[in-house]
């Protein structure tokens, strides 16, 4: 098959606009997009601190990429997070991506671990109940990240969340029947407390599918394992159902995230408050008495 | 025939077929949830195949 735009050969066939676009139509294609999110979201203002969380894998790092082809063009700062968990068998080969990737970029990055933060690696936490896995992770990863980018002073926090695991997270919240993590979106946490670092998620609007090409086509370093935790979580079941529905019918991932977004503000004023408690233990914003970082750590 | 390899997991098998779109209805995948690279090619799922051709399927999920 051949370019839409030249005659060379197509490495990606776009079901949604018809167009087949060859390696460098891609990249254009990608990096256009990329740039119109940051600037039409007005995602990185002039001079601010960014921090960029990366794991490792294809998302975060294609992040890392373009944040830094865009750092040439418009001035701002940029630092990388890494956390690592503590998963035995799977997070040393996604560092070793990791360093390597940003090291290349030129991009100074800190390493954080759980071990540091709490005492222990997640594979402690969660050793035979390893179910809860992907909510402990999320809960001390997300607070690792919040305290890291505050410390760094950072104004924004960066990261490669893709358009799936927007969708995902839908579709997950609903049937949980978690109102609250369901009218969110990605303000909140700018909305609900000084002590969260604003996060940005400039790939939301991307497939991952794409990303994983534009990694490829740009022959970034990064690491395509899967977390052994992955096999627990719900996300991956949800995950394989809306590739399902995209492929019999194109444009379900994106028409899920744009309908979502149109009805978030009304969730929002009917769900989430104006502001937030502290926790009584270690003083950072929460809804309940004790933060779920200090209840997981009390078990 | 057509050498199939599936990168993750590292499974090879052989699929008498003329296009990607066939591999996979043959194999039973779903095409979003791989990049098919064509004797080390990234190729489009509506990509002809011929006798010979090997077909790498890397999938597109990964991590967390």
């Amino acid at each position: 098959m051949k370019c839409s735009r030249c005659r060379r050969d197509a490495i990606y066939f776009q079901r949604q606009s018809g167009q087949h676009y060859c390696g460098e139509h891609f990249n254009s294609y990608f990096k256009k997009k990329f740039m119109r999110v940051v600037r039409e979201d007005n995602l990185i203002k002039k001079n601010e601190r960014v921090a960029v969380a990366v794991s490792g894998g294809k998302d975060s790092l294609t992040l890392a990429y373009l944040l830094k082809e865009l750092q040439a063009r418009y001035p701002f700062e940029m630092e990388a997070i890494i956390v690592d968990e503590g998963i035995s068998g799977y997070r040393s080969h996604t560092l070793d991506a990791a360093k390597k990737q940003l090291g290349e970029l030129g991009i100074e990055y800190h390493i954080e671990s759980f071990k540091d933060n709490f005492g222990k690696t997640l594979d402690c936490f969660v050793k035979n109940n390893e179910e809860n896995a992907c909510a402990t992770c999320g809960v001390l990863r997300r607070y690792v990240l919040n305290k890291k980018a505050r410390e760094l002073s950072c104004t924004k926090l960066a990261t490669g969340h893709n358009l799936d695991d927007e969708d995902q997270s839908i579709i997950m919240n609903l049937m949980r029947g978690d109102v609250i993590r369901f009218s969110r979106g990605q303000n909140y946490y700018k909305k609900i407390s000084d002590k969260f670092v604003e996060r940005i998620k400039p790939l939301r609007y991307f497939l991952e599918k794409e990303i994983v090409i534009f990694a490829l086509n740009n022959k970034l370093t990064f690491d395509s394992s899967e977390c052994p935790y992955a096999e627990y979580a719900m996300r991956g079941e949800v995950g394989k159902f809306l590739d399902r529905m995209e492929e019999s019918r194109p444009t379900t991932k994106y028409s899920l995230l744009s309908g979502y977004d149109k009805i978030l503000p009304a969730l929002n004023k009917s769900f989430i408050p104006e502001s937030i408690g502290v926790c009584e233990i270690c003083g950072e914003p929460t809804m309940d008495g004790t933060c779920m970082r200090c209840k997981i750590l009390e078990k | 025939m057509i050498t199939v390899v599936f990168l993750r997991g590292n499974r090879t098998v052989e699929v008498d077929a003329a296009s990607v779109q066939e591999v996979s209805s043959k194999l039973s995948i779903i095409r979003e949830q791989y990049v098919f690279i064509k004797n080390g090619k990234i190729v489009c799922e509506d990509e002809p195949l011929v006798d010979g051709d090997r077909l790498e399927l890397f999938t597109v999920a990964s991590g967390g």
